[in-house]
């Protein structure tokens, strides 16, 4: 019984998947329904995708010749063979396949590349026999030479392996699918599956990629040269077809995925969800799709490495405890290189313009509202000003001018800020005058304000050690270090706007001599004053003795 | 000397902020990406394209190919998305390549983002809808012998030139192009067969030639916000322009003005055929010449 179940499948698969061999591919080789080419450094490839929803990938990569993954011999690299592949792929990119075809063909290849070569050519050039033998004006010339070629290469001893990769195994995902090659994998549900990918970042796509439906069995199709669900079969699983190529004949109770591959939907085909494609070719030759065809760009693929037992292993980046705490010191380290940046060009600015930074401080204090808006009106403004200038060629010459007035107008204003927090920080923390006075200088305020601006930095790179447990108190500090950063920064800006880098002082608190409380602040001096006169008396009576 | 010496710490200041801007350039890993489809029966193609930073070149292929794309970028900065869908007859193909999320712009200096390129050839036996959305894009477009039906294009910061070289073979209804801050030229727009154009421009220079076949009237909206606008049009065209727009040079030689802004041609109730263009700006001029 299994043995006519067996002749039964491959039958049918023989059928369904042409031979590449050239007798059998006559048939089959105006079926070319889509061409693909990738050349880079290391990796040169060619796909063919026919319209029985087979293809042919052919790949020369470290030192490998691949034919729909299976080796079939190797190349040098810089060599003959990779030479005249890469010339083949480049004119084909730019042309046609058909067109570029007789120069690989006609290129000489010497051993030990002449096995791979002859691989290539038997596997590649009976499918384009027919094509060219349409419209093609070298249709004979490029025939003669194609059959030559598989002629060379029924010869060579690669064909053997060719032979194989055809006719390889066919395997049965159920008792009624077909999949030749690749990697079935059967999940009894996403869900769990998307909790786990969530940590990672993946969720939302593969909840984008399966229309949000991840409840339910799904069955992913990995690598697979062949993926066909025959007419008159019931899947009722979900169906996720990954850098395979697919036909469906028979319905599908749920969404079709196809990433990297391809599809074609045979009439009789029935789907009951969406079909979606990401990187994919779909084609509808008449099937029914109750849901949507659409496509979704830009999916990353989840790393799936199929291994010679065919288990899966899901890559999945899960920083450890120790690179956590190395990430949240390099962050400390960060906020600290920062902190001390700012302080050197704090004290500068001190040192050098210490009365424009303080006016702009005061109006940032005085007048913040205020500030902010101007700060937010200069930011939005920034942009359409310099198009501005930009247009008008007179001016275009001082944009650079503008950007770095802009940028030091901006420095100014948070430093302005940092000196404003730090001015009340220091009133705050310091309720005696005398201490107050001590420390009533603008080095002082700029390296405290800066601190309690960068503060949450700091807090957040320590958490960041400690992500697992605090990740939200993480997130949350980061946020808000961010916005205070922003604020800051906005309503510095707009400060140095209003006071004209500090020159004028129309929104800043005016000036006033304090109105110091005289009493308290002798009461405070006194006990200084004592220990002074005591030292002073102590000093006479020793000169005396 | 206070001065002096606070110009040469503003100097100094300059000079950390330009400095740490200088990173040495990122290496780059080019990849070519081809691929091309046979025309089966398809009736329709529909064509989105989106692509971020480099040339671009459309044109029309060979009529039994569907379509072939030939791309090279840095796969390092850029991803490549193609889709092609097909259900009864009607195909969509989406090109997609765009920036990753995680490239550092900061390496931007030296990046060389111009030798990447996307060129797109396309059938012109099936009818064709196209939709393209370009960023930092120097793009060469020759629409000329397609079977275009609709067309979309808006630009980022791009060098745009748009050329109908032949007859469309089809009626598109619409034409759209947005141009942000960017220049665009579109020469011989009277082969696009497009009975209605919108044309909008932010900041940049517009070129519109509307030379070609016309054997049919049509309706172009211009609207400008900064920068100039130079429209030719051919003279046995009868040609109508209604301007609203705010400090903006207006140039017409050869049109008679009428009431509420409208400019028309001489041979406006004579010609077989005519152009009605409803032009508005903010800043700049606008010119306008026959041919």
């Amino acid at each position: 019984m299994l043995k006519h179940l067996r002749l039964a499948v491959a039958l049918l698969v023989a059928g369904l998947i042409p031979s590449p061999l050239a007798g059998q591919a006559t048939q089959a080789a105006d079926e070319i329904l889509q061409t693909s080419i990738v050349l880079s450094g290391d990796v040169t490839s060619l796909q063919l995708e026919l319209a029985n929803g087979r293809a042919l990938r052919i790949q020369l990569s470290d030192g490998e010749v691949l034919i729909d993954g299976k080796e079939v011999g190797r190349y040098v690299p810089g060599g003959l063979l990779e030479s005249a592949w890469r010339d083949l792929l480049r004119e084909a990119g730019k042309s046609e396949l058909t067109l570029a075809w007789p120069g690989f063909v006609s290129t000489e290849i010497s051993t030990p590349e002449a096995g791979a070569t002859a691989a290539i050519r038997g596997a590649v050039g009976p499918f384009l026999a027919a094509a060219s033998a349409g419209p093609a004006a070298a249709a004979a010339e490029v025939a003669s030479e194609i059959a030559e070629a598989a002629a060379e290469a029924a010869a060579a001893s690669a064909t053997a392996a060719a032979v194989e990769i055809a006719t390889q195994q066919v395997s049965e995902t159920s008792l009624s699918e077909l999949v030749s090659g690749g990697l079935v994998v059967e999940l009894s549900e996403v869900e769990g599956l998307a909790r786990g990918l969530s940590r990672v970042g993946l969720a939302p796509e593969l909840t984008r990629v399966l229309n949000g439906d991840l409840e339910g069995p799904v069955r992913i199709v990995i690598d697979a040269d062949s993926y066909v669900l025959p007419e008159g079969v019931l899947l009722d699983h979900r169906l996720v077809l990954v850098q395979s190529d697919g036909v469906i004949a028979g319905t599908v109770l749920g969404n079709v995925v196809v990433a990297e591959g391809s599809l074609i939907i045979k009439p009789t085909a029935r789907i009951e969800g969406d079909v979606v494609a990401v990187n994919a070719s779909v084609q509808n030759q008449g099937g029914t799709i109750v849901g949507r065809l659409r496509d979704v760009s830009h999916f990353r693929p989840i790393l799936v490495v199929p291994s010679a037992s065919q288990r899966i292993r899901i890559q999945r980046i899960v920083p450890s405890a120790f690179s956590r705490v190395l990430g949240g010191l390099g962050s400390l380290a960060r906020t600290i290189a920062m902190y001390v940046l700012f302080a050197f060009l704090g004290g500068l600015v001190v040192y050098l313009f210490r009365g424009h930074l303080e006016v702009v401080s005061d109006t940032v204090s005085y007048s913040f509202g205020r500030s902010f808006l101007a700060g937010l009106a200069g930011q939005i403004l920034f942009m359409p000003i310099g198009l501005v200038m930009a247009v008008l060629i007179i001016t275009a010459i001082a944009i650079p001018f503008y950007v770095v007035g802009f940028a030091l107008l901006a420095l100014l204003g948070y430093l302005a800020v940092a000196h404003a927090a730090g001015e009340n920080l220091t009133q705050h923390r310091f309720p005696s005058w005398a201490a107050r006075l001590r420390r009533s200088n603008s080095y002082y305020y700029v390296l405290n304000g800066l601190g309690v601006l960068l503060a949450l930095f700091a807090v957040a790179a320590i958490t960041e050690m400690l992500y697992p447990l605090l990740g939200w108190a993480h997130d949350l500090l980061i946020a808000s270090a961010w916005i205070l950063t922003w604020v800051a920064s906005t309503a510095g800006l707009g400060a140095a706007l209003l006071s004209r880098a500090g020159t004028q002082r129309s929104y800043a608190r005016p000036h006033q001599i304090p109105e110091l409380p005289v009493d308290t602040l002798v009461e405070e001096l006194r006990p200084i004053e004592h220990r002074a006169d005591a030292r002073h008396r102590a000093g006479e009576e020793s000169d005396e003795s | 000397m206070r001065a002096s010496r606070a110009a040469g710490v503003a100097v100094a200041l300059v000079g950390v902020l330009v400095g740490g801007l200088t990173t040495p350039a990122a290496a780059q890993s080019w990849v070519t990406v081809a691929k091309s489809r046979q025309l089966r029966g398809q009736d329709f193609l529909d064509v989105r394209v989106e692509y971020a930073v480099g040339r671009f070149e459309l044109r029309r292929g060979p009529d039994h190919l569907l379509y072939r794309l030939d791309s090279r970028y840095d796969e390092d900065a850029f991803r490549l998305s193609t889709n092609y869908l097909e259900s009864r007859g009607r195909g969509s193909l989406v090109i997609d390549i765009e920036g990753e999320e995680d490239v550092d712009f900061r390496d931007i200096k030296d990046y060389d983002y111009e030798a990447g390129h996307l060129r797109l050839d396309l059938s012109a036996a099936a009818p064709i809808a196209l939709s393209m959305k370009m960023g930092a894009v120097e793009a060469q477009l020759d629409l000329g012998g397609l079977r275009l039906q609709r067309l979309t294009l808006e630009t980022g910061a791009s060098d745009t030139r748009i050329r109908f070289s032949e007859p469309n073979r089809d009626v598109a209804e619409t034409c759209v192009f947005k141009a942000g801050a960017a220049a665009l030229k579109a020469v011989r727009l009277g082969n696009s067969g497009c009975r209605r154009i919108n044309i909008s421009g932010g900041v940049g220079d517009i070129e519109l030639d509307f030379s070609g076949k016309w054997d049919y009237d049509a309706t172009a909206s211009i609207n400008v916000g900064l920068g100039g606008v130079e429209i030719r049009v051919p003279a046995e065209l009868g040609v109508r322009i209604e301007k609203s727009t705010f400090l903006m040079s207006f140039d017409a030689p050869g049109f008679i003005k009428q009431d509420g802004g409208v400019w028309v041609s001489r041979n406006w109730g004579t010609a077989a055929h005519r152009l009605t263009l409803s032009v508005s700006g903010v800043l700049g001029s606008i010119e306008i010449a026959r041919l």
